[in-house]
Formats: structure tokens, sequence, C-alpha cells
């Protein structure tokens, strides 16, 4: 029975092998993830997007206080915010919990389908342009199952990160560190460089509006954009998501975000502006898809084949960011009943790689969907749903257990804030979801209340084990006394 | 570069000790839950058919959730606890 015992914990732990500095690498994806969506915003929203990212990120960052604090509560504990904030929610109504986990999974676990298909349509559209073969079942116009060279490309990558990342945890932070390097710095010298050359032009600022909106169709737009934007820009937090693999968790948690937080600041902050600027609605509006390109021409003036390359890395770089989060957070809601048992198992190397297994293979799913940025906000409702739930969380944490050793602690005013930021973002939930489309919001809540119910089905078998467990013990019990 | 390590050695345990000690409410949140969909139910009726209304209406039902936590600040309960 103990060897039995052993052999579970033995295949359900993480271990502590790495400090803040690998995390702030591994979370070093996150502001390739402005490449997702800045094009879209910019064409959604004109000029005004520029303001909008700068918004976000600070909204981002205000919140990091109130995520940081409650990590540091929780230092056993892996897999990010919304595992800390269930245990808020789990006294006052415990679907909550499962709902503000799984929000935050789909939140994350996208990027590994969005980051794929455009990975797969860059390579495609740069080196192999005669793959046009596709095969196609759909619903409606814009709905439906697509296989093509794309969707190969993505999932012959997914696999191929599923494969590398299964050595350990400090093998994939430096893999995300040499990532980072390669295609953090270019980013970083294409927001920087048209500064001194002289090329950033405020006039293309003016008029400063939301191109064809007028009355409370504005307010929407702006809601949309920040939306959107928030699935990119308050992404730091997943610095947070390896405190159980921290050498010294306490110290680590806010030096990581706060780390992470910082170096997005600067690309969210500086990026969409720059773009703006130096580029132009227009140039922008012509395929938003690649909006960075045009400004990579107008800085470098390079060939096409070198920034897609750049653009190929920065992509890798953010899709193993998610993949390591994200199997984190599935790891530790199975350790916590939250969802499916098999989920905590990890392997001799302390990688959870069963839930690594389930994310690459329910992203070929979503790959089949086509279009990224549907992806991208069906997947943002999930992330919107956490935030105003785990902002709560850490109010309550702060009512429920104000003696509990708190490593970090915030000021009063950020936890304070961090309800008001709650607040803001329920609104962006349902005023700027739907401006994305109904069909993928509707896709988006599904998926997320579907965590619900697989936290029943998950309370319901884990009656059954204890109920067969007593039985074997009483029959044991029988066959002694005989 | 490369960093071995045994999962038994400084690994994570399987049962953690709750650290926010005995189960204490500091209010009854059902109230709020309900109140919360039904703010979602009017921005999203707000969207879908672009009433004025219902944005000012959803807004101003934000607003007073926010107060909820904010007045008779003395009471142990301030979530719809008045």
């Amino acid at each position: 029975m103990t060897a039995v015992v052993d052999v579970e914990t033995k295949h359900s732990t993480l271990v502590r092998t790495i400090r803040w500095s690998d995390a702030f690498w591994i979370a070093s994806g996150v502001p390739a993830l402005l490449v997702f969506s800045v094009g879209y915003i910019a064409v959604l929203d004109g000029p005004v997007s520029v303001v909008i990212w700068l918004a976000s990120v600070l909204i981002g960052l205000a919140m990091a206080f109130v995520y940081a604090e409650m990590a540091g509560m929780f230092p056993e504990k892996s897999g990010g915010p919304p595992v800390f904030g269930a245990q808020a929610w789990k006294r006052y109504f415990r679907p909550i919990a499962p709902l503000n986990i799984w929000g935050y999974w789909f939140a994350w676990s996208p990027v590994l389908a969005i980051g794929g298909l455009l990975m797969g349509s860059y390579i495609q559209a740069e080196w192999a342009p005669g793959q046009t073969w596709s095969a196609n079942w759909t619903l409606t116009s814009d709905f439906g199952i697509h296989l093509n060279f794309a969707f190969v490309v993505g999932a012959a990558i997914l696999i191929g990160l599923f494969w590398l990342n299964h050595f350990g945890i400090k093998e994939s932070a430096w893999m995300q560190l040499v990532l980072a390097i390669a295609s953090l710095v270019p980013l970083a010298l294409m927001i920087v460089v048209p500064i001194f050359q002289g090329k950033v032009n405020l006039s293309n600022l003016t008029p400063f509006v939301v191109p064809g909106a007028h009355g409370w169709r504005v307010f929407a737009l702006i809601c949309a954009g920040l939306f959107v934007a928030a699935w990119s820009a308050y992404a730091f937090e997943t610095a947070i998501v390896y405190t159980a693999e921290f050498r010294r968790p306490q110290r680590d948690t806010p030096r990581a975000i706060f780390a992470a937080g910082g170096l997005c600041l600067f690309f969210y902050g500086l990026g969409p502006f720059i773009l703006y600027t130096v580029v132009g609605g227009e140039a922008i509006q012509e395929d938003p898809t690649v909006a960075l390109v045009p400004l990579a021409n107008d800085v470098f003036g390079t060939a096409g084949g070198l920034l897609i390359a750049l653009l190929l890395v920065a992509l890798l770089l953010s899709i193993n960011t998610a993949i390591l989060g994200s199997s984190r957070t599935l790891y530790q809601a199975s350790k916590d009943s939250w969802t499916f048992r098999f989920l905590q198992w990890t392997s001799p190397r302390g990688v959870p790689l069963k839930a690594m297994g389930f994310d690459v293979v329910f992203n070929l799913f979503l790959m089949m969907l086509g279009n990224p940025i549907y992806i991208l906000a069906a997947s943002t409702v999930g992330y919107m749903i956490f935030n105003v739930l785990n902002l709560v969380a850490g109010y309550l944490l702060r009512k429920d257990a104000p003696a509990a050793p708190r490593p970090y602690r915030a000021p009063v005013v950020m936890i304070r804030l961090g309800v008001v930021l709650a607040a803001v973002n329920l609104v962006l939930l349902f005023v700027g979801a739907p401006s994305w489309g109904w069909k993928y919001v509707g896709l988006g809540w599904l998926i997320v209340l579907a965590g619900i119910v697989i936290y029943y089905y998950r309370l319901w078998s884990d009656r059954r084990m204890a109920g067969h467990a007593a039985a074997d013990v009483a029959a044991l019990a029988g066959r002694q006394e005989q | 570069m490369t960093e071995e390590s045994s999962p038994a050695v400084g690994a994570t345990g399987p049962v953690e000790a709750d650290p926010l000690g005995p189960d204490v409410r500091w209010a009854n949140l059902a109230p709020m839950i309900g109140y919360l969909v039904v703010v979602g139910l009017v921005l999203t009726l707000a969207t879908w058919k672009n009433l004025a209304w219902a944005y000012i209406l959803g807004l101003a039902l934000t607003v007073v959730w926010l107060l909820g936590f904010a007045v008779d600040r003395n009471r142990p309960q301030r979530w719809f606890g008045w």
C-alpha cells in the first residue's frame, strides 16, 4: 500500500530547479504576443489603438500586485493565478473555482493553435506558395473544419515542441532564453531605431478618432480593442505559473512577475505607438496579419525572408511560453481535484507530460477551425472571466485570511484597485467581446463552462474510487476475520 | 547548463495544509454572483441592440457592484449584507 502511494507521489510532483530569472525568460514569449493582434486592433480602433495598448499593459501591471501576493501565499502550488484564486472561491461557491481555472487555461492554451497556424501560413507564403491544397467541411460561411498546409506545419511544430519540453523545466528555460534573445532583440531594435532615425510621424495619429463609429459604438469598439489587447498585454502574469518549481518561491515570485511586467511595458507601451506613427493606418490596413512587416521594411529595409524568419522565432517563443504555462495549470488543477485526474501525472523528470499532451491534442483540433483572430477572441472570453473572478479572489483572501503568511504583501490600495479593475474587465467581457463575432464568443463561453461539467465528473469519479477502495478494505477485513 | 534533479529531492509534496487557516467567509456571495449575471445580461443586450439606455444601466449597475464593497465599512459583511 505504501509502495503504491510512493509511486503516485513520484509521478505527480514537480521539481524545484529554477530561479526567478528562468521564469522571466520563459515569460519572455509574452511580448511576442503583440504580433498576434496589433494589426487587427489598429484596423478596428485606428490611432486610438496606441492608447488602448498602453492602458492595457498598465492595467496588467496594476493587477500583478494582487497576483504576486496571492502566489506567495501558496508556494507549493504550480499553475498560476487561477489556482490561487480557486483557493479563495472554493469556500464560497465551489463551481466558481473550476470556472476560474478553466477560463485561464483556455486563454493560454490556444496560443499553440494560433501560433502554429500563423507559423504555417508564413512558411507557406514565403517558402511553399505552391502548397494550396485544402480540405474543408464548413457549417457556416466562416465556421468549419479546415485541413491545409498551414495546419500540417503547425501540427509538426506543436509535436516537436512537446518533445523538446519533455526534458525538464530547466532545459525549457534555456531554450526560451535562446529564442528570446534571437527574436526580442530585433523586435526591440525595430521599436527603438525609428526614434533615432526621425521616422516617428505624429501626424499619422490625426484625426485621433475611432474610424467609422459614432455614439455608443465608439465605446463598444474601444472595449473590443481593450478586450483583445488584454489577452497579450496582461499575459506576463504567466511568470508566476512556476511558483512550485522556484528554488525560493517567496523571493522569486514577485521578482519574476514584476521583471516580466517591466519588459512588457516597454514592448506594449512603445511598440504600437512606433508602428502607427512610422507606418500609418493605411499600410497596416492592407494586411493586419503581418502588420510588423511594413515597419521592419521601413526600419531595416531587409529582405522579406529574414523578417519572416525573425517573426517565426518570435512565434515559436510565444508558443513555448504557452505550452509550458498551460500544462502546469492543468497539472495543478488536476492535483487539486478541479479537473481530470490523469492530468496530474508527471514524468520521472518532473514534467507534467500528460497535461502537455492534452494541450497539444486539444490545439490540433482548434487549429482545424482556421482563422486565428477568432480563436483568439474566443479564448479571451476565458481570460476575462478569469481576471474578473481572480481579482475578487485577491480581495477575498485579504478578508478571510488576513493573518496568513504573505511573503509579498501588496499595498492595500492595489488590492482595492484590483476590485475596480475586476469591474473594468467585466465591462470589457460583455461589451468588448461581441465585436469579434457572436459565434466565437459563444464558443468561448461553451468551452469555459465545460470546466464546471468536468469538475462534477471528477467529483463523481473520486466518490466512485473512494467507494471501491472502501469495499476492498471491507472485503480484506472480512477475509482476515475468517 | 543541465541541472539533474531527482523528483524525490526538493519536490513539492502531494498533500499540503491549507495556508488560509480555518474556513472563514467574509460574506454570503451568492447574491453577488446572481447580480453579476444580471449585469452581464444587460451589457450584452446593450451591445447586441446598441441601446443607449442599456449601456447606461449596465454601467450604473457595475458601479453599484463596486459600491457594495465600499459602503458600511465597519460591518463584517459588506456585499449585500447591509
